[in-house]
């Protein structure tokens, strides 16, 4: 427990604590007065709350629970439920009581009794809980019926067969007409997580329609459910969905945003493949993003922020009337006074821009160093997008220079070294304010940015081999490699447009760099320019100056929409994906059988994670069965999907390879496999062509078996991707790495394998799905 | 689908810890507040640490966590969050450590009735109450509030004053309440506001956001009849010519589902059948304000002398309000040049102090009371320790905190609220309180 812990008591005394309390519970005197006995299980609460092990007090507290105060009793089995599992045999001895309460008078105890007998997971006490739990399904009271319906999921977790063993699906099916509207919820999503391997709850038309008439019954929470839920349903046509639609209109209005966010993203995915509507739906879409942008509440406001950042990417011009609506109050958060900033860069257009780039410039003296820096990388972005404003954006920043505050400096040099890339002319607006900045920035990175301006523009610059000697002389005091490297490069390039100024000092730095540097990066490339100027100047001046002298920018600097993440991510719309701006199979390792929300599109691949995660899961719980049928009972769209897999497995070859169809590791686990094995084998080869996008590597593999664990951002020139196998019916592993150079274009292949008498038929399944497709063939 | 729910203090004691789905990881609460600790303000309240996500919220001083495994709709776990820090509220009067250390086997009550396998059940405070049995321990503040509300006579409101705490208690009372079983409703228009004006003076953004508020403590849903000013307009400026006949224009509302609207076209009537505790029964938003409504406006002369490392700012401050209206605890802020030493100042005298916070680099006026219509001037200057060119640049943006009571900027008025009891002819009590506070208030020099 956190140190933090100590302000109630102190570690020494933790047992002594413990015993404490056991003895107050056995004490009669104390057990005779209802109230002194109520303190101190209340006591035994608030010590579990802080996470001490209060398991040996399990009997004390059985005893406690045989009682009429239903305050007493909460908190009792409050504590059973947690600590059942490491007291299995001593639960045992609750389940009487537990039986009991539930057929009490009172719907309370009842339905205390059935949450609390379900909460206990244990599989071994699930016999005695059938019975009760089942009577709860029928029970006159809907506060039972509720717990009954939760009830089903939490012992399904727990023993699988349990639903189909109790026709536990028709149960709930048939309280899909309950007249309490939380029962039908709880239906819901007991049915979405049992059938989840099928794809969760289907919504047929009847379903959806039946819904949508007892939609305004729902609590909120209640209705954003159900709305979520028929983004699987397909309308036949453009009415049925024009009807929805209206229908739901009203619920952009709705209090509370969770209905309103489920609204939009539902809106979303109706129309996405009607263009001509796109447009109109996201203008009604607005309004209630501004409303919940206008909310008090910081957090709503972040999550919110983070949706429209997801919707300029689609619309860039989507807020261009609201932009002031971006400006940060001072007593934002942080973390939104940074989305805003994102979001102002990112809206910032021809019409607004003046203002735009004011408020940044507002920013740039804030209190926070960090905040400042952003807000001037921000204006930079806008005149690299901009160009019409390029001119204004960069003379905002010239007026940065004159505060002389050496970070402001820096930060702003850095920007304005990009810029001058793209827009050369503004150079005769820059120039004359280099000595200036030379005499306040110290900053690697600023100081490198100088040095390239002056490298760069040294002809226009009287003194520029006047304001790099200083430097140069420096040479041995100077600790960054990048400012020694910058160095080198504007000292050569200076070097041939005023050979008569810079012969000496470019002597006197290329032998220092040479002779005495140690990094290695600065000391070849002295080297290399000591060649290049030794066999003959006039090539070297083509090399160090020609046009492709010129540092590339950042491409994620000026666009980082890959096109194909964010129609990943505009399926997630709504979900934490949206959030973390990525897509959720890079942060979502939970595979317990039920992945929320997925749209109908989606159902084949999640389909086939989710058995995956049935199978994980029956692993990790041990309740010695076999893995549950298919739930073929009930009609799903998945139907042909299952049959796919049984021909899959009957084609299998009687190999001794034998590839699982779904392997199942963990990141974490892989990570920790590839650093403990040792290379088992390594063999390189020209590639016949190089994958157009990331996805269509990975898939070639997953077609064959080996599935993807992570592979680098697409658009580097080395593309890394991790790959594995699993042999079926065994727990080894195949672990590969894929290395793709797209300059040399060769994949270069690194396998460790736990079993080793299977390296070499790995290899050649490996080189047998590579060939035909992405290498050449061996002959 | 919500695994994990705690609340800690901003210490990292663990007050409150549920674990509804037995699939999360052992110490998430740990894990949550070294995190915390490790990136204090810029921690986004979502975020991801090895596969379990955590979304908090932060209350009071509290943080409301919730972790899940599954990619869940942040909108609705931040919902969820608010909805239960609201509850407690409801059920413990006041929302610290202090209460929730107090009514923790009321507050895992709650927890047990709010979700269940992670889903959420029942929310709304009026239902709970049937499956609450705890009685809440009222937590007295020894603190004197800090200005005294008084609650404006409206018609049918029976009495001037009330403390302002007066509505810190608990939906269910404890069985020795001290101010016992009243039956009353407290009603609250709320304006925040959010200014930002320009260097020249212009007005670069001026919006309300505007709220009433009730609590309630009337069981049965009574018929609350709540009259607005009957010259409110609802809609963009553009779609209506701009006439000044209309008094009040909101560009849009929202309001809570019990209320019913079919008189508010006609007579500006909300008729609303509250549940039990704290909800809000309308929400507004103006994003462009119109300047005559700004309370204050706030002149600075900076004077920049060309070789003396002082800098003299002289602020004039004046209050817009109508001179029965005041506003209080007005606090402006000046931030000056990271270079100063020490920042001498002359106000001119009685309830005004100024503080100059070396950590903040930031000076500091603090008004404890300005009466409408009058006008207050400080005269700073700022002793450094070199001369930068810059310094002038680093003055300001000057910001401003306040309240005022008893005046809504917008202009929209409560003409009268009306409880009809359903069952007994007792005619409960009830309560107006206007207030318009600050957001942000920034005024660039």
């Amino acid at each position: 427990m956190s140190a933090s812990s100590t302000t109630y008591f102190s570690d020494s005394n933790k047992k002594g604590e413990v015993s404490e309390l056991k003895k107050s519970l056995q004490s009669p005197e104390v057990q005779r007065d209802a109230s002194q006995y109520k303190k101190i299980i209340q006591k035994v609460i608030s010590y579990m709350t802080l996470g001490m092990d209060l398991s040996s007090l399990f009997m004390d507290m059985i005893k406690a629970g045989a009682t009429h105060d239903l305050v007493q009793k909460k908190l009792v089995y409050l504590y059973i439920c947690t600590y059942a599992q490491s007291n299995p045999e001593l639960a045992l001895l609750t389940v009487n009581t537990l039986r009991k309460d539930s057929q009490d008078s009172s719907a309370m105890v009842r339905g205390l009794a059935l949450r609390s007998m379900c909460s206990l997971r244990l599989p071994d006490l699930v016999e005695y809980i059938v019975e009760p739990l089942l009577a709860g399904l029928g029970d006159n009271s809907s506060y039972v019926r509720r717990c009954a319906v939760m009830g089903c999921v939490k012992l399904y977790h727990l023993i699988p067969d349990f639903v189909e063993d109790n026709g536990i699906i028709e149960r709930l099916c048939g309280l899909l007409t309950d007249p309490d509207v939380q029962v039908l919820c709880n239906c819901i999503s007991a049915l979405d997580e049992i059938l989840a391997a099928e794809g969760g709850l289907q919504v047929h038309k009847k379903l959806a329609h039946y819904l949508l008439k007892r939609l305004k019954a729902f609590s909120g929470w209640g209705q954003s459910m159900v709305i979520e839920l028929l983004l699987r349903y397909k309308p036949r046509n453009t009415d049925e969905l024009f009807d929805i639609l209206n229908l739901l209109d009203d619920r952009l209005k709705h209090p509370n945003s969770a209905v309103v966010m489920a609204c939009i993203q539902l809106f979303i995915h109706m129309t996405k493949d009607m263009e001509d509507l796109t447009e109109h739906i996201f203008k009604r879409i607005r309004g209630p993003l501004m409303t919940i942008l206008a909310s008090s509440n910081s957090e709503l406001v972040y999550v919110c922020l983070c949706h429209i950042e997801l919707l300029l990417t689609k619309i860039p011009n989507l807020f261009d009337q609201e932009y002031r609506s971006f400006f940060s109050r001072h007593t934002d958060p942080q973390y939104i006074k940074t989305k805003k900033l994102e979001i102002l860069t990112a809206i910032a257009s021809i019409s607004n821009v003046e203002e735009v780039v004011t408020e940044l410039s507002a920013h740039v003296h804030d209190v926070d160093i960090e905040m400042s820096k952003k807000s001037i990388k921000a204006i930079g972005e806008i005149a690299m997008c901009l160009s019409q404003a390029s001119e204004y954006c960069i003379d905002v920043l010239l007026t940065f220079l004159s505060w002389e505050i050496e970070y402001i400096t820096s930060q702003t040099l850095v920007v304005i070294r990009d810029l001058l890339l793209k827009y050369e002319k503004s150079a005769i607006a820059v120039l004359p304010q280099m000595s200036q900045c030379l005499e306040i920035v110290q900053d690697p990175k600023g100081l490198s940015a100088i040095i390239w301006i002056l490298g760069e523009y040294g002809q226009s610059i009287p003194d520029s081999p006047y304001m790099l000697e200083p430097l140069v002389n420096k040479i041995a005091s100077e600790q960054s490699a990048e400012v020694k490297l910058q160095l080198l490069t504007a000292t050569m390039k200076l070097f041939f447009k005023k050979p008569p100024e810079c012969q000496d000092m470019l002597g006197r730095l290329l032998k220092f760099c040479v002779d005495e540097e140690s990094h290695m990066d600065v000391h070849d490339r002295a080297l290399l320019y000591y060649r290049l100027l030794k066999t003959n100047a006039k090539e070297a001046e083509r090399v160090v100056c020609g046009s492709n002298s010129k540092p590339v920018t950042n491409p994620s600097n000026l666009n980082t929409n890959m096109p194909n993440s964010k129609e990943l991510l505009f399926k997630e719309f709504n979900t934490l994906s949206i959030i973390y701006g990525q897509p959720s199979v890079h942060f979502i390792s939970q595979t317990i059988p039920y992945i929320k929300g997925l749209p109908y599109t989606q159902e084949k691949e999640a389909g086939d994670e989710r058995v995956l995660h049935h199978q994980e899961e029956l692993e990790a719980e041990e309740p010695i069965l076999p893995p549950s049928g298919q739930h073929l009972t009930v009609g799903n769209l998945l139907g042909e999907d299952v049959g796919n897999e049984q021909q899959d497995e009957e084609r299998e070859e009687e190999d001794v390879l034998e590839l699982s169809d779904h392997p199942a590791l963990t990141p974490a686990q892989f990570e920790q496999k590839w650093k403990s094995l040792p290379q088992s084998s390594c063999w390189e080869e020209a590639m016949a062509r190089l994958p157009s996008t990331p996805e269509e590597f990975q898939q070639h593999f997953s077609e064959n078996k080996v599935a993807v664990i992570a592979s680098s951002p697409p658009g580097q020139s080395i593309q890394k991707y991790f790959f594995y196998a699993q042999q079926a019916s065994e727990e080894s592993f195949f672990l590969v790495e894929a290395v793709i150079d797209v300059t040399t274009e060769l994949l270069r292949i690194v396998t460790k394998v736990e079993d080793l008498s299977l390296v070499q038929q790995f290899d050649t399944y490996l080189r047998t799905c590579l060939e035909g497709e992405w290498i050449v063939e061996d002959d | 689908m919500l695994s994990h729910f705690f609340i800690l203090s901003s210490r990292g004691d663990t007050l409150i810890f549920r674990d509804y789905r037995g699939d999360g990881v052992k110490g998430t609460t740990d894990i949550f507040y070294r995190k915390i600790k490790s990136d204090k303000e810029s921690l986004p309240p979502i975020f991801n640490v090895d596969g379990v996500n955590f979304i908090f919220i932060k209350r009071n001083g509290l943080y409301f966590v919730c972790t899940t495994k599954f990619n869940i709709s942040p909108a609705f776990a931040v919902e969820v969050l608010t909805r239960v820090s609201d509850l407690c509220k409801d059920y413990c009067g006041v929302l610290d450590e202090q209460s929730i250390k107090c009514n923790f086997p009321l507050i895992y009550e709650l927890l047990d009735e709010v979700l269940d396998l992670g889903y959420v059940q029942v929310t709304s405070t009026e239902n709970l109450k049937a499956y609450v049995c705890n009685r809440p321990e009222v937590v007295t503040t020894s603190e004197e509030p800090l200005w005294q509300c008084t609650g404006r006579t409206v018609y049918g409101t029976d009495k001037m004053s009330l403390p302002s705490t007066a509505a810190n208690k608990p939906v269910v009372l404890p069985k020795m309440g001290t101010r016992g079983n009243k039956r009353e409703v407290f009603l609250d228009l709320l304006e925040r506001l959010t200014v930002l004006i320009g260097t020249n003076g212009n007005i670069l953004r001026s919006e309300i956001d505007g709220c009433i508020q009730m609590k309630n403590f009337v069981v049965g849903y009574p018929e609350v009849k709540i009259a607005l000013s009957e010259d409110f307009f609802v809609g963009k400026s553009d779609v209506v010519s701009r006439v000044d006949s209309v008094a009040v224009r909101l560009d849009n509302c929202t309001f809570h589902e019990s209320v019913d609207l079919s008189n508010f076209e006609t007579t500006r009537t909300l008729v609303v059948s509250p549940p039990e505790g704290e909800f809000i029964v309308m929400k507004y938003r103006l994003s462009e304000a119109p300047q005559s409504s700004l309370p204050f406006t706030l002149i600075a002369f900076v004077d920049e002398n060309e070789d003396s490392k002082i800098l003299e700012v002289v602020l004039k401050l004046r209050c817009n309000v109508p001179s029965s209206s005041c506003a209080n605890n007005i606090v402006v802020k000046l931030p000056v040049p990271k270079s100063t030493d020490s920042v001498s100042h002359n106000i001119t005298s009685g309830t005004q102090t100024g503080e100059f916070k070396s950590s903040e680099k930031a000076w500091y006026w603090n008004i404890k009371k300005l009466q409408g219509g009058s006008e207050i001037s400080a005269s700073v200057k700022v002793h450094m320790s070199e001369k930068r060119k810059s310094a002038r640049k680093e003055v300001g943006p000057i910001s401003l905190e306040f309240e005022i009571p008893m005046h809504i900027c917008s202009g929209l008025q409560i003409r009268y609220v009306r409880v009809q009891d359903r069952e007994k002819t007792h005619n409960p009590f009830r309560w107006v309180r206007y207030i318009t506070h600050s957001d942000s208030y920034v005024i660039r020099i």
